[in-house]
This record gives C-alpha cells, structure tokens and sequence, in this order.
C-alpha cells in the first residue's frame, strides 16, 4: 500500500508488522480511511503497480453504519472483503479486454470500522459499480431515546 | 481531447476532474481510459453508481458527449460522516475524427463502467502493402 505518511518503515512501523491488529494501526486505518484528499487528488489514486484505493463513505443510522465504495469496472463475485478485529480489508479485481489480452487491476483498501458493531452481522450489496457494506450495531448499543418525566 | 491524436498503442488514462461550462453548470468529468486496436478505438468510462436508464451519449457533428446522471440520495433517518454527496452530473466529450465510422458507434454499460467503441473506418484501416 503506498501513501504519504511519516509513520514510515525505517522506525519499524508497518501496517502488517505483528500478527494482529494493534491500536496504533486502527489510528493509522482511521486515517486512511476517512480523510479526504490527503492522499488523493480529486478522485482515483493511480500506482504504478496496478492498484487503486477505494475510499468509503461513512454513512450512520440508529441501527446501523453504512459504507459506500467506488469500485466502478468489477464484477461482484470478484470482490473480496475480509473483516478482522474491527478493520476491513476491501480487494476486488478489475478485469479489462484488450487487444493484448485480458490485463487486470485491482482495487485495495485497509479502513477501520467503528466501534459497537456486530461484525459477524455485516452485510454487503452492489449496484453499478458501488459497493455497499452494511454494519449493524450491536444490540445493547442502539440509541435509546430516555424518557424525561 | 482529440481521437486523432492518439498515437500511442497503450492505453491513455485520464483523471476525474471538474469542468464548468458557459452557463455555469458544473459536471464532472470521469476517469476515462482510451485504447485502440486495428478495428477500432475503444474509451472505457468509470462511472460509479451511474445505471443505464442514467445516461445518455450523442453524438453531433463530430463532437461525441457522454453524460451520466448520479443521484444517489441515502434513505431518510441515515446520516452523513465523512460528507460525500453523490448527487452529481458525469460529463465527457470527446472529438471524433474523421478515421471513425460514426454510423456503427456502439455503447455497452456493465458495473459503472461504459465501454464505447468506434470503429475505424473500412477505407482507412491499415493495409499491408505487398513488396513484390
């Protein structure tokens, strides 16, 4: 994954040193996921390498959080999304036909969820190229309204 | 951009950007990508969120313009929390030279992207030239 950051590999850091997810890489997931135009210029990021960031927007309501995920060009089997202690790794494959043959790209995004929802109950949708993903919050933790008497 | 101008063999890409016309409408233009082969050029346009009921392409006097119509709006109750409305307007257009059969322009929609493909013109496609 490439992005500008100081947080670079020289003082040991790397977002998959360690073998589980530490509080300093759901920061830095925070990050990536949700600040706008830090890393890209009004719109897609194009590597050199044949992969692109996705960035999600985060919409909420009382009984879930939503994220939605431009990845225009790939079919929905070929989206893979892998939840993991609070973090989500979103892939998904672009296939395109050319002269040469088929040639692909892939889509690749590391972004943290919030907390107090019930990852095992995530569900995800897509249409015309956006991808969906749906996390509904734990049961104990909806929003109750309090009566005042 | 001009399709007379391509000249390289490998695909060009382009970056969304924001474009306002004369009236001061403002569109975006999409992330497109422009390849070629011996029959015909092909643009690949990203347009996320975009159905096909959602656009529209015309083509007027050599002036090829692709517009598509973004409106998602989230569902009553759901609020926004990093703010990115996708309630716009795509709008790409592209010169269509004179090497392009603009009768058989053909247009295919599938997951947000749309894949034009204008053929070459019979006359003037490449010919291999015998040496005798």
């Amino acid at each position: 994954m490439r992005y500008v950051s100081p947080f670079s590999s020289k003082y040991g850091i790397t977002p998959f040193s360690g073998s589980s997810f530490s509080n300093f890489e759901k920061e830095l997931g925070k990050v990536l996921g949700s600040l706008p135009s830090l890393f890209d210029v009004g719109g897609y990021r194009i590597s050199d390498s044949g992969s692109r960031f996705a960035r999600p927007s985060w919409y909420e309501h009382d009984d879930a959080y939503v994220a939605r995920i431009e990845v225009p060009g790939v079919e929905p089997k070929e989206v893979s999304i892998e939840v993991c202690d609070n973090m989500v790794w979103l892939s998904a494959e672009r296939k395109s036909k050319s002269k040469e043959g088929e040639s692909s790209m892939s889509y690749s995004q590391l972004f943290s969820i919030p907390d107090g929802v019930d990852d095992a109950m995530a569900r995800a949708e897509f249409e015309d190229g956006v991808l969906s993903i749906t996390f509904p919050r734990a049961e104990g933790l909806k929003p109750r309204k309090i009566e005042v008497k | 951009m001009s399709l007379l101008n391509v000249v390289k063999t490998s695909p060009i890409a382009c970056k969304l950007s924001y474009e306002e016309d004369s009236n001061g409408a403002v569109f975006l233009r999409p992330r497109y990508e422009l390849s070629e082969d011996q029959n015909a050029y092909y643009v690949d346009v990203d347009l996320p969120g975009v159905g096909k009921k959602d656009l529209g392409v015309t083509l007027h006097d050599g002036l090829l313009e692709l517009i598509g119509e973004r409106s998602w709006t989230p569902p009553k109750g759901w609020k926004a929390v990093n703010g990115d409305h996708e309630s716009y307007s795509y709008r790409l257009r592209l010169m269509v030279g004179d090497r392009v059969e603009e009768g058989s322009i053909s247009a295919d929609s599938s997951n947000g992207v749309l894949r034009l493909t204008l053929p070459k013109e019979e006359g003037k496609k490449l010919r291999k030239i015998e040496i005798r």
